[in-house]
């Protein structure tokens, strides 16, 4: 295996939450994650409201300080970089937002907002820093004309191709993608999906990719990671969580999208979860899907499941008792 | 299991909800803006009609002004739900009208429930308006009755509790409880599992197709998901800039369709079963402030390829069954 540009190793955030007037409790939002991401490759972060994923990106981002763990850049503890390095972490690791509308600095020109980071940074002259905002533009299909115009002059999907350019500007080897196409609409989704697509081929780009919704990171995602209530319950290469998903909650997940094919309703085998995602204040003992599994053993209740390799491929892993056979195609 | 295909409405049938070139403006500063701008179409009992669409395209607006509930808009056309014109109705009957006959339920069930009362309250109350000689204690059971048949876990506690106990996919279950006590005849479901995460979308969905069966009800599905579409439609209209394009049953659209707009929504869609290529839309939506004078598709369209027809003359919705407005649909 490559070398990882970004190496995640038992991850935990605890937020503290006051119980009753003396009480002190802990909802454990990530307890326990590891994974890494190789130069040029797109790792998938999904799962649901709740499941930690963001959490982890926000930690990533050094957002927020971890409880334990570690995160590494280019083999760097993050969490002991003195300021020098810390200002070169920032470059090496920029992020996209979800809400265009948000994200943006209203005041300031499309062109400001785009050369920001290279003023912050203190890259360069203005006219050279105008001279990138200029380039960054026609890289992710915008008109240099265009830099003068205020934010609130772009539509939401032209508003996000500013978000990227904005967070290219430093020349970053990861980006952090915090659900970037949901606040847009569908024929507007593709056009932006295709783009960082695009921008991640040429330029060799590393993308954390955290998204709810499967079906976007299918199409941009080599790997993909599922969390489930803090943790990591499957792995792997895009074609063995779509294809050959082993963790009962995968196989839900995949088969509760809806499919846009009236044709195939009903032929579609659903599994409809019972329930909801268990409190992270007290999550349960064994396996944290176990309440609701359709497929779980005694064992399940007791037993916590490790994240262990599938004999399919060995970055392939599942943390399941009883992983769910491959299903024939 | 129910039927898939066509309409569960018995031939004949009238329809439940029958909407003729609405035309909804917004007064604003400016001067209108017509957000919806002649749509028609009909609802049968018993029968899901799916508005598709995207922001601003005018299907939220469509039906929330036709049953009043966008008192800032200016509407014009006919709306008549079960021989009743509703869109000339005094507003006091109009609303009398809300809970009984049209019952709606809304995106966010955290924005649509009041927060400082009891769910079970709330449902009391929808239950008592309409039905004025009940007494609390049967008013009590029968909403304890409906928590139950929209399967909210331990009804009796959760009668008492209030709206932030509840999480989003259990607050949907009460507001479908609150909208189907009544046995509205027209059930209008905007976004309903727009809020929830992927596998309580598919406890819902399910939930409302029971509740669909249930009632009885016409209803109007509102959203901007064809997977949701795919899944509980019987029809589709497809809009576009504030009209529709495209109205057929949903095997016909999906297998068919007979818009490029559709089509190209289509091919735009990334799908959780498939790795083939996006085919994206060009550019966005048209200013509603500037619709073009023909066709408002054509800017972006891979059909029209800049022909003048498209450009002056806006197409009509022709074609029976399946409708389409677009004048080279043959092309297709």
């Amino acid at each position: 295996m490559t070398e990882a540009l970004l190496s995640v190793e038992g991850l935990v955030k605890h937020f503290p939450v006051r119980r009753g007037w003396f009480g002190k409790a802990y909802v454990r939002a990530v307890d326990g994650v590891s994974f890494s991401v190789a130069r040029g490759e797109a790792l998938g972060l999904v799962g649901e409201s709740g499941c930690g994923k963001s959490t982890t990106g926000n930690l990533v981002l050094r957002l927020l300080a971890p409880t334990a763990g570690s995160i590494r850049v280019n083999g760097k503890d993050v969490a002991r970089a003195n300021a020098g390095e810390g200002r070169d972490l920032c470059r090496q690791v920029q992020m996209v937002f979800q809400d265009p509308f948000s994200s943006l600095n209203p005041a300031l020109s499309a062109g400001a907002n785009v050369a920001e980071p290279l003023r912050v940074q203190r890259v360069g002259s203005r006219a050279s820093r105008r001279q990138r905002a200029a380039e960054l533009f026609g890289q992710v299909g915008l008109r240099p004309d265009q830099l003068d115009r205020r934010p609130a002059e772009f539509s939401g999907g032209q508003r996000q191709r500013i978000g990227i350019a904005r967070a290219l500007a430093l020349n970053p080897t990861l980006l952090l993608l915090d659900e970037p196409v949901s606040s847009l609409d569908v024929s507007v989704q593709a056009q932006v999906l295709n783009l960082l697509r695009r921008l991640q081929r040429e330029l060799g780009l590393a993308y954390l990719f955290i998204s709810h919704d499967l079906s976007v990171v299918r199409h941009v995602c080599d790997r993909v990671a599922v969390m489930y209530a803090g943790r990591i319950v499957e792995i792997g290469a895009r074609d063995a969580i779509f294809r050959r998903a082993r963790h009962p909650y995968t196989r839900a997940l995949l088969s509760a999208v809806p499919l846009p094919d009236p044709a195939r309703r009903g032929e579609k085998e659903r599994i409809v979860l019972r329930g909801e995602m268990p409190s992270l204040l007290d999550p349960p003992r064994g396996c944290r899907f176990a309440p609701r599994c359709f497929q779980a053993q005694p064992e399940c209740r007791t037993h916590d499941p490790e994240l262990l390799p599938m004999e399919d491929n060995a970055g392939h892993r599942a943390a399941c008792l009883f992983p769910m056979p491959v299903a024939p195609h | 299991m129910l039927a898939t295909t066509g309409s569960l409405a018995p031939m004949g049938a009238k329809p439940v909800l029958c909407v003729g070139g609405l035309v909804v403006d917004f007064p604003l500063a400016q001067g209108a803006l017509r957000a919806v701008d002649g749509v028609s179409y009909e609802v049968m009992a018993g029968e899901t009609l799916a508005l598709v669409g995207e922001s601003g395209s005018g299907k939220s607006a469509s039906v929330l002004a036709a049953v009043g509930l966008l008192p800032a808009a200016r509407t014009a056309g006919s709306v008549v739900i079960d021989g009743l014109d509703f869109l000339h109705l005094d507003p006091r009957t109009r609303r009398r009208q809300l809970g009984r006959l049209v019952a709606v339920i809304f995106q966010d069930p955290a924005a649509a429930l009041n927060p400082v009362m009891t769910v079970g309250a709330q449902l009391t109350e929808a239950l008592a308006v309409h039905n004025p000689r009940l007494g609390a204690a049967a008013l009590r059971t029968r909403a304890i009755e409906l928590l139950r048949q929209v399967e909210v876990p331990e009804p009796a506690l959760r009668f008492r509790q209030y709206p932030h106990q509840f999480s989003g996919g259990m607050a949907q279950r009460a507001m479908i409880a609150i909208a189907i006590a009544n046995r509205p005849r027209l059930l209008i479901a905007d976004e309903p599992t727009t809020a929830l995460d992927v596998t309580i979308q598919a406890q819902l969905l399910h939930l409302l197709r029971q509740a669909q069966i249930e009632t009885g009800a016409a209803t109007l599905l509102i959203t901007h998901d064809l997977g949701v579409v795919a899944e509980l439609a019987d029809r589709v209209a497809v809009m576009y800039a504030g009209r529709i394009v495209e109205l057929g049953t949903v095997h016909d659209v999906f297998a068919r369709p007979a818009h490029p707009y559709t089509v190209a929504l289509l091919r735009s869609l990334p799908r959780v079963d498939s790795d083939d290529d996006l085919q994206p839309i060009p550019g966005t939506p048209p200013d509603m402030r500037r619709r073009p004078p023909g066709c408002a598709f054509e800017p972006r369209c891979f059909l029209g390829r800049g022909r003048t027809r498209c450009q002056t003359e806006p197409p009509p919705l022709a074609g029976a069954p399946h409708r389409s407005a677009c004048h080279f649909r043959n092309e297709l």
